[in-house]
Parts: C-alpha cells; structure tokens; sequence
C-alpha cells in the first residue's frame, strides 16, 4: 500500500484509496470503500463482484464522471504518474476518450439513437485527434471500424439501431480506442449483453488490442470464466470494498478469501455432474447498512466467530505480487494456506 | 410518411361522426327553444309554428342530423338562426383572433415551460427545481377560468390601467396594442398548460440525462453544455413535441373561457354566445371546427414525430421502398 507509483515504472494506472459515496434517500451513502488499483502498461486486470458491489462506480470515479451529490475522495488517482485530482475540468475532458477511455455494458444504449454512428465517430476524432484533418476523418473511420473487423464502407450514415449488438459493441470499442494516445481502457461488462459466439469474438479483440498497442485494461465482469480467459491480475470486490487481489493463476489455484473461494464454488463444472449447484446464501448487503465487522460476515462459509463479526479486516499483504486478502482468517494464518476446503 | 398521415386520417372519419352524433343530440336535448328565440317571446303560436318549420325543428332529430350531415359533406354548415349568414363565414370571421390568442400561448408554454423543464432537471432536487416543481404543480391544478378571473381582479381592479384586461385588437391592425391585448388572456390560457410541460420536460431530461450515451458522451470527454444542447435535448423533447400537439387541442377548449372572460371575439366566445341563444347551426358547426383541428393536430404531430425520430423515419423509408 505504500509502494510510490516510481516503484513500478510501467505502471500506467494507479488508484489509491478512493472512496465514493451516493445520495440515497435523502443520505449520504458509501459505495466504494478504500480502493487501491495498479495496472501496468498492456496488463489486463479483472475487476470481479457481484451486482451491487461497486465495480462500475470505481470506474466511473476513476473517469471523474461522478458529479454531487455524488461524492469522490482519493489518496491520489494516477495516470501515468500525473494525478487526476490535480488537473483542470478541460485537461480532464482531454483525458476522457483521450488516454483513459470506457467501454459500457450495454452497446445499444450506449450510443445516441438520434445520431449516425459516423457522426458519433467525427465527434471523437475532432475531440481527440486534432491532428487530423476533417476531410480525412471518414477514411480514419474507416479505418478504426476495419480494425474491429467490421467493414463500414457504406455505414457511416446508419443510425445505431440498423446494427447488431455485437456489431455495435465492437463499434463502440473502435470508438473508445480512436485516440492515438490511448493508455487505459476502462470495459464495464463488454460483453453481458452479447451471446457467447460473438462474447469471445469481442474477447479476441480486446486481446488483440492489448498486444498491439500496449494498451492496460480494466475489465469489469461478473463472469470469472471471461477472467480466467482474459486477465492478468484479479480484484476482487465485496459490497464496495477489495477483499482480494490475486495473479489470475494464483486467484484460481489458492483463493484466500471465503468470498472468492465462495464465488469459485459457485460456477458450474463442465459437463455438469448433476449434483445441485452451490448457492451462496444471504445478499449484499444495503449501502446504508453499517456493520461493525466484516461486511462479509453474514454469508461466510469460513466464520471464525466474533472477531469476523466486530473487528473490521483490513487489506493485508499476505504473498508476493501483490498478494492482499482482507481476512481475519489470513491474519491468522501466516503463510498462503492451499484450498482445503473443498472448493470444486 | 404520406401513407401514415392517408391512414390517420380515414381512421378519424368514424371518430368526428361520433363526436358529431353525441353533440347534434345534446343540443336538441338541451332546454330552451330555438325557434321562441327567434321568433320573440310575443310571438304568437301560429307564428311560432311556421318558424319552427323553417328551421326543420318540427322534423325527427335523425333527419335534421342526416340534412346537416349531407350538407357538412359538401363543406356547408348551414346558416345561423340569428343573421341568416353561412356559419363557414360566421366561424372565419372569428376565427383570427382565436388563432392569434393560442398561437401567443403556445409560445408562452413553450418559451416558459421548456426552459422551466431543463432547468429543472438540470438542478434536479436543488433549490430551483423545488420552486419550479411547486410552481408547476400550482399552475398544473388551477383551471383557466380562476387564473383568468384572478388577472381580471389584479389588473382592471387592484391596479387599473396597468395592462388591457378586455378586448382584441388585431394584429395587422396595431401590433403593439394587439400584443399588449393578448397578454393577459394568453397567461391565462397557457397557465395549466406551462406547468404540464415544465413537468414534462423535466421527466423526460432527467430520463435522457440517465442514458447510457450520455455517460458515454462524458466519458468521451465532450464538454457537458454540449451534451446538454446536443445530446439531451433533441430526444428529450421529442415526448414534449407530442404533449404539445395535443395541448393545441386543449388550447382551443380553454379558449372558450378565457374568451368569454376577457371579452375576445373568438371561436370559444362564439361558442357560448350561440349556444345562449340556441342559434344551433353555428354552435354544432364551432364544435365540429374545434373536433377536426384537434384531430388534424394530432396527425400533424404524429407524422412530424416520425420526421425527428430515425428510427421511425427509417421504418417508413424501409417501407416504402
Ligand atoms: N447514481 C447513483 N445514486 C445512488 N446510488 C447509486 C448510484 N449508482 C449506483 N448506486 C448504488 O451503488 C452501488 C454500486 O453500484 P455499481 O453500479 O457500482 O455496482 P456494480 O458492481 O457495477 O453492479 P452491476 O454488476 O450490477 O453493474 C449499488 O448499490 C447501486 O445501487
Ligand atoms: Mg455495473
């Protein structure tokens, strides 16, 4: 947690302790606790939870999109060494689509159905490519859309809702990659909403993007099958707050904490052996709910006692690579400890 | 888009024959008779019968309706009870000062209650958007005549001499009087209807400003007045457009009281004046006008819709082709 953003010099994204809260009812509430995040240049780093547990708001306040009564506070959001608190409304919107761009879940929606896509595509290129002249902008275009695999020759003036979803999705990620400068990809569930043919399509090319162009990304999913496949590193997220960061290998190898190895118990083997699936009882809980321990407590399969319910477990260091869980289990143990308890 | 605007308007034959039916049998259901009107209350019997015989009162009310209804095919009306003047005539003669009252509320609502909205939503749940709300919902619940009667108080009462509180004066006649004259009846007219579509605007911003492109638009980097102006506005005001169309129609409704209270010699103070003195021809003929331009309205606003939206656009074009 202390490490200076020099200690890693190709980290391109660095996110300390962010917390957000939300107006709610008339009260503020918090939705992400004490956020940390580091990707490296053309790192793919997994953000996992389920619905509710603040993943897109992490990058929406990464984004600096969230405005009062939304609340964002931060040790430091880093690009590329700069903080983001530090720059001016103007360099932000630079920045925005310029070198840390998003990616949404739903591509339908995602585009304005009053305008055709090339004119949503002409408005990024003259917001992030100055350089380029407008009589070239239909040729660039062109260009980005071939490299998502799609041939928009006679589409520019089509509205959104005359492609497919799948079509769109990789429109909208030619869109979010039209920057030269591009850094960080931020992709909110890229692929929820598509079918699973057209899902590891999307997949390839965000891979493929990575290696050409160096890009890191944060990718936000529920599926940990699109992580296993996809990710280098794994964060792991419980009603606002990281519980756990992992390799992807070690993630899947040695889950640390319950909610991860609960979360891993959860996906059905292929082919399925008939035995009925494990469910993970109870909910997240409300944002409004303050609870005096762990926020996990309630559904964890692994309760030690009143400690998990009174003490809060804080974000411990607990193997190399940045191996952190935050375990009262973890704290108590003193080196990694193999899966014992059957998960899978 | 030409076939929408044919279909739309054969599916409205069967509706104004309706209306025209239930309003032709109101009027002959409705006390007082036209022919002791006319005729004067002296009048004797024998008199009174040969009247009623040139009016055609004494024949079935079906066969009175079928006459008027034969004739309306052939775009005539009749002839008022009280001049003998073709009622086409009767209803273009006030027709303009009925068109320039709601033409000058329309711009009041728009001009007040789009801005209202936006900003509205725009400030959602601070400050002016609770006044505005407030203010919306007050203007949403009290009808025209109160507010009428309210202005007529404030200006020819409290503070005489202020603002023209009575009469019409065209406007190709002396502009600057003739806007003075519509102030206040517009306000009047546009009252309910400013705060419908504050309220409107209002929803329908804060549901486009919810969007996912709109977040999508931000984290692009646009800057967020152009989001607003470009982005938002255009598909949030599309519902609006079509709240408007039909409020046109209401316009025309309100105008029968606001007209009356503020002494316009329009098609609504026509409207009433007839009907007090059961010149029939004239007061089914204004309400068959009003019956049709609130349904031409509405097939206008239909196909115009379908002119801002491409995605309706689209479909047409796809048909067609
Ligand atoms: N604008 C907002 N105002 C108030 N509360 C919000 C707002 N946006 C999100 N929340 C709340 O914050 C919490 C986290 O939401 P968030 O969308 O970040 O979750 P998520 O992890 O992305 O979930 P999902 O997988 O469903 O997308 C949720 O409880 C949500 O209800
Ligand atoms: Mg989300």
């Amino acid at each position: 947690m202390t490490v200076e953003p020099a200690a890693y010099s190709d980290e391109v994204l660095s996110v300390r302790g962010l917390g957000t809260r939300y107006a709610f009812q008339g009260a503020s509430v918090p939705a992400v606790r004490d956020f940390s995040l580091s990707v490296r240049e053309g790192e793919i780093v997994g953000l996992v939870g389920e619905s509710g547990s603040g993943k897109s708001t992490v990058l929406k306040s990464i984004l600096g999109m969230l405005k009062p009564p939304a609340e964002v506070t931060s040790d430091g959001i880093f690009l590329d060494g700069r903080d983001l608190r530090e720059v001016s409304a103007k360099e932000m919107r630079r920045i925005r689509g310029g070198r840390l761009a998003m990616v949404f879940q739903d591509p339908i929606n995602s585009f304005n159905p009053a305008w055709t896509i090339g004119n949503q595509f002409r408005r990024v290129l003259s917001l992030h490519c100055p350089h380029l002249h407008r009589r070239d902008y239909d040729a660039e275009i062109l260009r980005l859309l071939n490299r998502v695999g799609i041939d928009g020759r006679g589409k520019l003036n089509s509205y959104p809702f005359e492609f497919s979803q799948g079509q769109l999705q990789r429109i909208m990620i030619a869109v979010a990659c039209a920057s030269p400068d591009l850094r960080v990809l931020l992709a909110d569930e890229p692929t929820t909403s598509l079918d699973v043919t057209i899902e590891a399509q999307v997949l390839e090319l965000l891979r493929d993007l990575r290696e050409e162009r160096g890009l890191a990304m944060v990718l936000v999913t529920h599926d940990l099958s699109v992580v296993a496949e996809m990710c280098d590193k794994v964060v792991v997220m419980y009603a606002g707050r990281v519980v756990e960061v992992a390799e992807v290998h070690d993630l899947f190898e040695r889950p640390q904490h319950p909610y991860t190895r609960q979360l891993l118990k959860a996906i059905p083997d292929f082919p399925h052996d008939g035995r009925r699936l494990y469910a993970m009882r109870g909910a997240v809980p409300r944002l409004d709910e303050e609870v005096p321990g762990c926020t996990f407590a309630p559904r964890c399969d692994a309760h030690l006692g009143d400690v998990c319910d009174e003490v809060p477990p804080v974000l411990r260091e607990i193997g190399p690579d940045g191996r952190r869980s935050a375990c009262h289990k973890a704290n108590h143990a003193t080196s990694l400890e193999e899966t014992d308890d059957g998960v899978r | 888009m030409l076939r929408l605007a044919v279909s739309r308007l054969l599916s409205a034959v069967p509706v104004l024959i309706l209306i025209s039916i239930v309003s032709f049998t109101l009027l002959r259901l409705a006390p007082g008779d036209p022919a002791l009107l006319s005729a004067g209350l002296e009048a004797s019997p024998e008199v009174l019968e040969r009247v009623r015989q040139s009016m055609r009162l004494d024949e079935p009310v079906w066969v009175q309706y079928w006459a008027w209804l034969s004739d309306l095919l052939r775009g005539d009306l009749g002839n008022s009870y009280s001049d003998k003047s073709p009622v086409t005539e009767v209803i273009a003669e006030r027709l303009p000062a009925t068109l320039q009252l709601s033409a000058a509320a329309l711009l009041l609502i728009v001009a007040v209650g789009v801005p209202m909205g936006i900003l509205s939503a725009l400030r959602a749940n601070r400050m002016a958007d609770q006044v505005i709300r407030v203010a919306s919902l007050a203007g949403v619940s009290v009808p025209n005549f109160i507010v009428a009667l309210l202005l007529v108080l404030l200006f020819g009462w409290w503070f005489p001499g202020l603002m023209p509180y009575e009469g019409f004066v065209p406007i190709t006649e002396d502009f600057a009087a003739s806007i003075q004259h519509i102030v206040l009846p517009a306000i009047a007219l546009a009252a309910p209807q400013v705060g419908l579509v504050a309220r409107m605007t209002r929803s329908s911003m804060l549901e486009v400003l919810g969007q996912d492109y709109i977040s999508a638009a931000r984290a692009m980097g646009v800057r967020e007045s152009v989001i607003v102006c470009r982005d938002a506005l255009r598909n949030a005001l599309l519902p609006v457009v079509t709240v408007l169309g039909v409020q046109i129609g209401y316009l025309l409704g309100g105008s029968v009281v606001v007209e009356t209270v503020f002494s316009i010699p329009g098609i609504g103070r026509l409207l009433v004046d007839s009907f007090a003195i059961r010149d029939y021809p004239v007061t089914i003929g204004v309400m068959m006008f009003i019956a049709i331009v609130f349904v031409l309205v509405n097939i206008v606003v239909d196909v115009l819709y379908g002119v801002i939206n491409p995605r309706i656009r689209a479909g047409y074009e796809a048909g067609r082709s």
